[in-house]
């Protein structure tokens, strides 16, 4: 699926305002939206403590993180080597566009 | 006491396998995690935990609420005023119930309640006492990488014991001491 097609179908999933999508080494690949800007400065660094966080306790292929705030929700996955995060307002069904995001995304 | 009991709340959910609630400056109200989490390597989870609150406050947004999944397990943290509650729980375990549970543990999250874990437990120092989770803008000149989680803690610092919450028996005798603790949910039985 091309990238652009990802991005239009994340996008367009109802009350998602924001998508990025940022190599290992912290360079934004593609953004979209509102908001991304500051996120895409912290999302590589904010998933590799997240992999710390759970080295700390013996687990291992870390999947997904969710970081909930008053008016957003972010929505942080990993995919290879990159990183896509996806800025949710309150009134967003996280559970339900993260099983929308994986399946665009091809992840089982 | 009642803060017990609201975490016995937590840890009854199933799936739910340890809770642990430790204060901004580092100090361990409350740990009952499983007991094969070593307090050395526990110590580095709750300083990177620290750091990671830090920046994003300072460079994106103050959230207080953290979800992160793994492969069979996930952990959440959430933040107080004064605190921060994480749970350790299996992919399996209801996360709407343990958010919901949590809400009712951090409602009674008081100041007044975390003295008396103070008093009555005792809060054990952290190995290496991480930066306070301080909210935007509280905390100007701090920086995210000024404790680096990256490393692991030194070797030479000490590590975390946390008291146990009831007061130990003035003479214990050779048997009871050498006897082995086994664990079911973070509690000895």
């Amino acid at each position: 699926m091309g990238n652009n097609l990802a991005i239009n179908q994340i996008m367009q999933a109802p009350n998602v305002i924001g998508y990025v999508r940022c190599s290992e080494a912290g360079d934004v690949i593609e953004q979209e939206g509102n908001e991304v800007d500051v996120l895409a400065n912290v999302i590589v660094y904010f998933q590799q403590i997240a992999v710390l966080i759970g080295e700390s306790f013996g687990l291992e292929h870390f999947h997904e993180a969710q970081i909930q705030g008053k008016s957003l929700t972010v929505v942080c996955i990993p995919v290879n080597n990159e990183v896509v995060g996806v800025i949710l307002n309150s009134r967003a069904r996280v559970n339900e566009i993260v099983a929308q995001m994986r399946q665009i995304l091809n992840l089982s | 006491m009642v803060l017990n009991k609201v975490f016995d709340n937590v840890l009854d959910i199933p799936g739910v396998d340890g809770v642990c609630l430790f204060g901004t400056a580092g100090q361990i109200y409350l740990n009952r995690m499983p007991s094969f989490i070593s307090p050395e390597i526990f110590a580095d989870a709750l300083r990177r935990i620290t750091a990671l609150y830090e920046t994003m406050d300072e460079n994106f947004l103050p959230c207080d609420d953290y979800l992160l999944r793994f492969a069979e397990k996930w952990i959440l943290f959430r933040r107080t005023d004064q605190a921060v509650l994480l749970v350790l729980a299996a992919e399996t375990a209801n996360f709407a119930s343990t958010r919901m549970v949590t809400n009712m543990a951090l409602k009674h999250l008081t100041p007044a309640a975390l003295a008396e874990f103070d008093a009555s437990a005792g809060a054990a120092p952290a190995a290496v006492a991480p930066a306070p989770v301080a909210r935007m803008g509280s905390s100007p000149t701090a920086t995210p990488f000024s404790n680096s989680p990256f490393q692991p803690a030194p070797a030479s610092a000490p590590a975390p014991v946390p008291e146990p919450a009831a007061a130990a028996p003035a003479a214990p005798d050779a048997a009871a001491a050498h006897k082995p603790v086994r664990m079911f949910r973070g509690r000895a039985y």
